[in-house]
C-alpha cells in the first residue's frame, strides 16, 4: 500500500541539506546496520507472523542505511531507511522510511527535533532494529509488540538535568502516522490489514548514566481512526436462541477510539550480572477487540569476554478472555451467514494473550559491530494467543534463532 | 638448590670441577629462564599504559577549568558546549593506545563498550560520533585549526599552537 506523504519527508530532509543555516562545512557520513536471522519453531502454526516449522528467515532480517549530516554543533539532520519485510502485507520486502528528521540542540540541555521520529518509553524501542545493539536474540515480544509508538511524523522536545553521573531526561513528542494494523481470522485463515490515522502524544522520563544503567517511566495517548469508512468493531452483541443458546449479533462500530500506554522500566548492574525488566500496560478505551492487556520480562545476563549469556523470562496478561469465550462460544446460524467461520473470524479479532516465554541464547561479540546470536524459546500459550494465525490452547512451542547481527 | 644440596652432601671443594658444572648449569637455566619469559612477553604483550595530554584549540582559552566529567560528556555527545562555547570533540582511530587509555581514563570503558554506545546513540538520532583520525600530526593539525576542537595526544609527544587542557592519568 503505498504512502504518499512518506517520502515527502525525504524531500524535507534533502532542502534542509541544501539550505541549512550556517551550512559552511557539512560533514556527511554514512553508516548502517543489519541483521540475517533465522528462527524456526516445532509448529505448524505460525507465530509472530513468520515462525513456524517451516522456519524462516523474514522474521528477524533487514537491512539499514542511515545519512547523518552535520551543519554545525547545533543543526544536524537524518534520514534512515530499512529493507525489511513489508508492514502492510505478509509478502515481500520494501524499504521504509524510519527517520528523516532536522535537529536542534540549542544548547546542552535542550533537543528539538521535527520529522519522522521513532519515539517510546521502552528501552530499546528506538534502537530495535539494530540488531548489534543488544545482546538479546529478540526483544521480548510480549512486550514490544504492544508498544505503540511507532515512527510518526511529528515533533520531539527534551530537556536534560545532569545529576553528578546521572543524567535525566524528559522527553514530549506529539505526531502523526498512518499505521498498518493486523489481524488474522482463524475461520476463513487469512490474515487483513487495514489502515488507520493515529495521532498522539507521549512524555517519557529517562535516567542514565554514562555505563549501561537506564530507567525510563513513560506514557503516551494516542487517537486511532480506521482510515475504513466503517470504523472498527467496538463492542459485540448477541442475540439469544431458544434453548438457552445464542449467537452473534450486529457489532457495534466506532470511528476511533482512545489507546493509553505505561511503560516503566529499568536496566542495571548487580556484581557482573546485568539486570534489564520492563512492564507495560496498554488500555484502550471500550474497544473490546483490543482489551487491556499488561506485560512484563525481566532478563539477566553475564558478560564472559566475547560472550553473554542470558535468560529470560516474559508474559503477557490480558483482560477479555470471558468475551472471547462467549464470541467463539457463539451458535452458528448459517442461514443468516453466520457460519462458523465467521465466529472464528470474529473470535480471533480479538488481541487476547495468555502466555508467557522463556529465552535461553546468548550473544557472541565478533567485534564491536558484529555479533552472532543463539537462542532457544519456549513459549506456553494458555487459552488462547493472538500471537498465533491459527487456533492454539494449551500448547509448548519451540523457537530456535540463530542470527548475524552487524553494523557498518 | 640442587647444585647447592649437592655440594652439601658431597662437600665438594669450591673449585672441584662438580661446582663448575653446577655453576654452569644454573647459568644455562637462568638463561633459559629469560629466554622463556621473552617468548611469553612477545605473545602476550602486557598492556601499554601511556599518559595522555588532553588538548584543545586556542578558543577554549576562555571555557575555564576542563575536567574529566566535562570531558566524559564532550565525547559522549551530551554536551556540545562548555561556557557557551561550542566544542568539537575528535579522536584517534578505534585501536590506537592514546584513544584506548583516554577512553579508560575519562569514561572507565573500553573502546569496544565506547563504540557499542555510539552504535545506539546514532542508530536512535542522537548525534555522530567524533571525527578519527589516523596519526598525531593529523590530530594536532585539527585541534589547532579547528575552533572548539578537543583532542588527545600521547604525553610524549611535543606540540605548539594548541592549548593544553589536562593531564591524564
Amino acid at each position: 500500500m503505498k504512502r504518499p506523504g512518506l517520502w515527502k519527508q525525504a524531500v524535507l530532509c534533502c532542502f534542509a541539506l541544501i539550505f541549512a543555516p550556517n551550512a559552511h562545512a557539512v560533514e556527511y557520513s554514512v553508516s548502517g546496520f543489519g541483521t540475517v536471522g533465522g528462527a524456526i519453531s516445532d509448529n505448524s502454526t505460525t507465530m509472530q507472523r513468520f515462525i513456524n516449522d517451516k522456519g524462516t528467515f523474514s522474521r528477524d532480517s533487514l537491512l539499514g542505511v542511515q545519512l547523518d549530516a552535520k551543519f554545525n554543533e547545533k543543526w544536524s539532520a537524518t534520514t534512515q531507511v530499512i529493507v525489511a519485510p513489508r508492514v502492510d502485507e505478509d509478502t515481500g520486502v520494501a524499504p521504509q522510511l524510519k527517520w528523516t528528521l532536522l535537529s536542534y540542540r540549542p544548547s546542552n540541555d535542550w533537543l528539538i527535533r521535527v520529522g519522522r521520529l521513532s519515539l517510546g518509553g521502552l528501552l530499546n524501542q528506538q534502537n530495535m532494529d539494530v540488531g548489534v545493539s543488544y545482546d538479546m536474540a529478540r526483544l521480548p515480544n510480549e512486550v514490544y509488540l504492544l508498544s505503540s509508538s511507532y515512527d510518526f511524523d511529528g515533533i520531539s522536545l527534551a530537556k536534560t538535568w545532569n545529576a553528578s553521573q546521572f543524567d535525566i531526561t524528559l522527553d514530549g513528542s506529539f505526531g502523526f502516522q498512518k499505521r498498518d494494523l493486523r489481524s488474522y481470522g482463524n475461520g476463513s485463515q487469512t490474515q487483513r490489514y487495514y489502515s488507520a490515522d493515529v495521532s498522539g502524544g507521549a512524555l517519557v522520563l529517562t535516567v542514565s548514566d554514562l555505563d549501561r544503567t537506564m530507567y525510563r517511566l513513560g506514557w503516551d495517548m494516542m487517537y486511532v481512526k480506521p482510515v475504513a469508512a466503517g470504523g472498527f468493531l467496538s463492542k459485540y452483541t448477541f442475540t439469544q436462541l431458544p434453548g438457552g443458546l445464542y449467537t452473534l449479533g450486529m457489532p457495534q462500530y466506532t470511528s476511533g477510539a482512545f489507546f493509553h500506554s505505561f511503560f516503566l522500566g529499568g536496566r542495571f548492574p548487580v556484581g557482573d550480572f546485568m539486570v534489564s525488566s520492563e512492564c507495560t500496560a496498554v488500555i484502550p478505551e471500550n474497544v473490546e477487540p483490543a482489551p487491556p492487556s499488561i506485560s512484563a520480562y525481566v532478563s539477566l545476563s553475564y558478560k564472559w569476554n566475547k560472550w553473554t549469556p542470558y535468560l529470560t523470562y516474559a508474559q503477557m496478561w490480558t483482560s477479555g478472555m470471558d468475551t472471547w469465550r462467549k464470541v467463539q462460544g457463539a451458535t452458528p446460524i448459517p442461514q443468516l451467514g453466520i457460519t462458523q467461520a465467521a465466529i472464528d473470524d470474529a473470535a480471533s479479532l480479538m488481541a487476547v494473550y495468555e502466555q508467557n516465554s522463556w529465552m535461553l541464547g546468548t550473544s557472541y561479540a565478533i567485534s564491536p559491530k558484529q555479533k552472532l546470536k543463539a537462542e532457544a524459546m519456549l513459549t506456553h500459550v494458555g487459552e488462547r494467543s493472538a500471537m498465533f494465525d491459527g487456533p492454539i490452547a494449551h500448547e509448548n512451542v519451540m523457537v530456535y534463532s540463530l542470527s548475524y547481527n552487524f553494523s557498518f | 638448590m640442587f647444585c647447592i644440596s649437592y655440594s652439601l652432601l658431597t662437600r665438594m671443594p669450591e673449585n672441584s670441577v662438580g661446582m663448575r658444572n653446577c655453576r654452569n648449569l644454573r647459568r644455562t637455566g637462568r638463561v633459559a629462564t629469560m629466554c622463556l619469559l621473552a617468548i611469553i612477553f612477545v605473545l602476550f604483550p602486557p598492556p601499554v599504559s601511556a599518559a595522555v595530554t588532553v588538548i584543545g584549540n586556542q578558543s577554549l582559552g576562555a571555557a575555564g577549568e576542563i575536567d574529566k566529567n566535562i570531558l566524559a560528556r564532550i565525547f559522549t555527545g551530551r554536551a556540545v558546549q562548555i561556557s557557551g562555547i561550542s566544542v568539537m570533540p575528535v579522536n584517534m582511530n578505534a585501536g590506537d593506545p592514546a584513544r584506548s587509555d583516554f577512553i579508560r581514563d575519562i569514561l572507565q570503558q573500553s573502546d569496544d563498550d565506547y563504540i557499542s554506545y555510539w552504535i545506539v546513540r546514532r542508530a536512535i538520532g542522537r548525534g555522530t560520533p567524533p571525527v578519527e583520525l589516523n596519526t598525531v600530526g593529523e590530530m594536532v593539525d585539527y585541534v589547532r585549526s579547528t575552533p572548539g576542537a578537543v583532542g588527545y595526544i600521547d604525553t610524549s609527544q611535543t606540540v605548539s599552537g594548541v592549548k593544553i587542557l589536562l593531564s591524564l592519568p
